[in-house]
C-alpha cells in the first residue's frame, strides 16, 4: 500500500496545459481528403499503385523501384544519408512516405502539392529511376493497359496525363501506409481517462515534459503527426540548400499541381495563398514527421546525423556556424543536462508502432 | 458662411455623441473607426487555411461603413516573421468603380497560422473618413 502510494506519488502531475497540449499529439486522424485525386481512395488504385511501387521496369536500367529508396523494411526509408541508386546520388536524405496522407506539401522544399505529383519527380529525375514519359506510357500500354482501362477509362495518348495517372495510384496505395499508434498514444488516452497512465517509463514522461515545454519541440512538431507540415531553417552549419525558397516557386510553376490540367480538384487554396516570397524560406525544409522517427535514421535533409542524440545535442547547443538565410528566431541552445537529452529520445522512442511495411 | 460649415462639420458640428462600441470591438489607432474583427473557423486551427473577417463602423456616427479598402496580415513578433500565405481580401459587389461589402463585412482569405505562440494582427482600413490601423493578439 505504501509501496503503492510512492509509484503514484512519483508520476508527474501534469497542469491542465500539459494535458491540453499531449491531447493536441494524438490520436492519429483518418487520411487527409484528396481532390487532386478523384483514386485516392478506390481499392483498385491500392492495388494497382502497390504494383507500381515495387515495379523496377519504370526505370532506365530496370533495376529501380519506389521500393528501392522507400524499402517497406525501414519505413519506407533507405538507411543512407542521401539518396542513391545504380544513376548516382541526391543531394537529401529519403524521407519516409508513411505520412504523406496527412501532408500539405512534399519532398523536402516542398516543390510538389500532392503526394501523386511527387512520386512522379525521382521516375523522371535521372540520378533516381532515370526514366522518361515516354517510358512510362509505353510500359504501361505493354504491362497495365487493362489496369488502367479499368481505373482511367484507357492510357492516354498524352504521356504526362499518364505518369500522374501512376502517381494517383501509387498514391492511393501510400495512403494505407499510415504509421501505427505507439505506445505514447495508448499512454494519452489512459490519462485523458483519467486511467493509471504508466505505460510510459519516468524517462520518457520527462521527454514528453521537456517536448511540449521548456524544449520547445512542439512549436513546429505539433498535432498527431508530430509536424507542422510547415518549413523551417534549423541554421544547421555549411547548409548551402536554399530548399523552401526554390521549392515555393517550382510547386507554383509546376504543370502537375493542383491548378494544373491532370489535377481532379476545383479549389487549390493552398496553392493560391501561397507567399513565395516568405522571408523565412531561404533555406528552410519541411518539419519531418516525428511518427517512427526513432527507425528512419539517418536525420536532416542531408542524412548528416546518424542517430537522435546528435539530432538533439544539436539542438542543445546550435552551433553558430554559416549557413544560409537566417535561423529560426525562436530556435536557442536549450542547455538541457545528459539525463535530460536521454530523456527526449526516449520520449520518441515512444512514436513508434508497427511493424515496418 | 459655407467654410463655417465645413469647420463644424469637421468638428462634429455638435452632433449626438458616438454610440457605444459593440462588444469586442477595437477603436482603430487614430480613433476614425471601429472594428470587430474574428476568425472564420473559431477557433483558428493550426498550420491550416483561415479567414478572417472584420466590421468596419465609422467611430463617429457608429453606422456600418460598407465602401472601404481593408487589408489584414499577420505577425509573430516573437519569432520576427509573418505568415507563409498571401491573404488576399475580398472585392465586395462593385458597381460604376465603386467596390460595397454588405453590413461593413471584410472577408480576408488565405491567412494561415503555421506556429502556435501569440501572433499579432494588423487591420488596414481605408474609409471614407481616411486610412487608420488598428493591431490586436491573437494567440494560439
Amino acid at each position: 500500500m505504501t509501496l503503492g502510494l510512492l509509484l503514484a506519488c512519483a508520476e508527474p502531475a501534469w497542469t491542465e496545459a500539459e494535458r491540453a497540449a499531449i491531447a493536441g499529439l494524438t490520436p492519429i486522424p483518418a487520411p487527409y481528403p484528396r481532390p487532386t485525386n478523384r483514386v485516392a481512395d478506390d481499392p483498385r488504385a491500392v492495388a494497382l499503385g502497390a504494383r507500381l511501387f515495387l515495379d523496377p521496369g519504370f526505370s532506365a536500367s530496370g533495376t529501380v523501384s519506389c521500393a528501392t529508396c522507400h524499402d517497406p523494411a525501414r519505413h519506407f526509408t533507405d538507411g543512407l544519408p542521401r539518396a542513391r541508386t545504380d544513376a548516382g546520388e541526391g543531394t537529401r536524405n529519403t524521407p519516409t512516405i508513411e505520412t504523406v496522407a496527412w501532408s500539405t506539401w512534399y519532398f523536402w522544399d516542398g516543390r510538389a502539392d500532392s503526394a501523386w505529383a511527387q512520386a512522379g519527380g525521382p521516375i523522371v529525375n535521372p540520378i533516381e529511376h532515370g526514366f522518361s514519359v515516354e517510358g512510362v506510357r509505353a510500359r504501361v500500354v505493354e504491362r497495365y493497359a487493362a489496369e488502367w482501362t479499368e481505373l482511367y477509362g484507357g492510357v492516354d495518348e498524352d504521356p504526362a496525363r499518364v505518369l500522374a495517372e501512376l502517381g494517383k495510384a501509387i498514391e492511393a496505395f501510400e495512403r494505407t501506409m499510415g504509421p501505427k499508434p505507439g505506445r505514447f498514444d495508448a499512454w494519452a488516452r489512459e490519462l485523458a481517462e483519467g486511467g493509471p497512465a504508466m505505460q510510459l517509463s519516468e524517462a520518457e514522461q520527462r521527454g514528453l515534459e521537456l517536448f511540449i515545454g521548456p524544449a520547445g519541440c512542439v512549436n513546429c512538431h505539433n498535432g498527431p503527426l508530430f509536424t507542422d507540415h510547415s518549413f523551417h531553417n534549423l541554421g544547421l552549419p555549411d547548409n548551402h540548400d536554399r530548399g523552401r525558397a526554390d521549392g515555393a516557386l517550382t510547386v507554383l510553376a509546376d504543370p502537375a499541381n493542383c491548378l494544373g490540367p491532370h489535377s481532379d480538384a476545383r479549389t487549390c487554396d493552398e496553392l493560391r495563398f501561397l507567399d513565395p516570397a516568405f522571408s523565412d524560406w531561404p533555406g528552410a525544409m519541411k518539419t519531418p514527421s516525428l511518427r517512427n522517427v526513432a527507425h528512419t535514421a539517418p536525420y536532416m535533409h542531408d542524412g548528416r546525423f546518424t542517430t537522435l542524440e546528435e539530432v538533439v545535442d544539436f539542438y542543445n547547443l546550435l552551433p553558430l556556424a554559416h549557413h544560409l538565410g537566417h535561423r529560426e528566431t525562436i530556435l536557442v541552445p536549450l542547455r538541457l543536462t545528459r539525463e535530460d537529452r536521454a530523456a527526449l529520445v526516449a520520449f520518441l522512442g515512444t512514436l513508434s508502432g508497427g511493424e515496418p511495411g | 458662411m459655407s467654410v463655417l460649415l465645413g469647420l463644424l462639420l469637421a468638428c462634429g458640428g455638435g452632433g449626438a455623441p458616438a454610440p457605444e462600441p459593440a462588444a469586442g470591438e477595437l477603436p482603430t489607432q487614430g480613433g476614425l473607426y471601429r472594428v470587430l474583427v474574428r476568425p472564420e473557423p473559431a477557433p483558428i486551427p493550426l498550420a491550416q487555411l483561415f479567414t478572417a473577417v472584420v466590421q468596419v463602423r465609422d467611430a463617429r456616427t457608429g453606422a456600418l461603413v460598407e465602401d472601404a479598402k481593408v487589408k489584414v496580415d499577420a505577425t509573430m513578433p516573437h519569432h520576427g516573421h509573418g505568415m507563409t500565405t498571401k491573404p488576399v481580401p475580398d472585392e465586395g459587389v462593385c458597381a460604376d468603380g465603386v467596390c460595397r461589402h454588405a453590413d461593413g463585412l471584410y472577408r480576408t482569405e488565405g491567412m494561415k497560422f503555421h506556429m502556435p505562440g501569440e501572433w499579432t494582427v494588423h487591420v488596414e482600413v481605408d474609409g471614407p473618413a481616411g486610412p487608420d490601423r488598428v493591431d490586436l493578439v491573437w494567440a494560439l
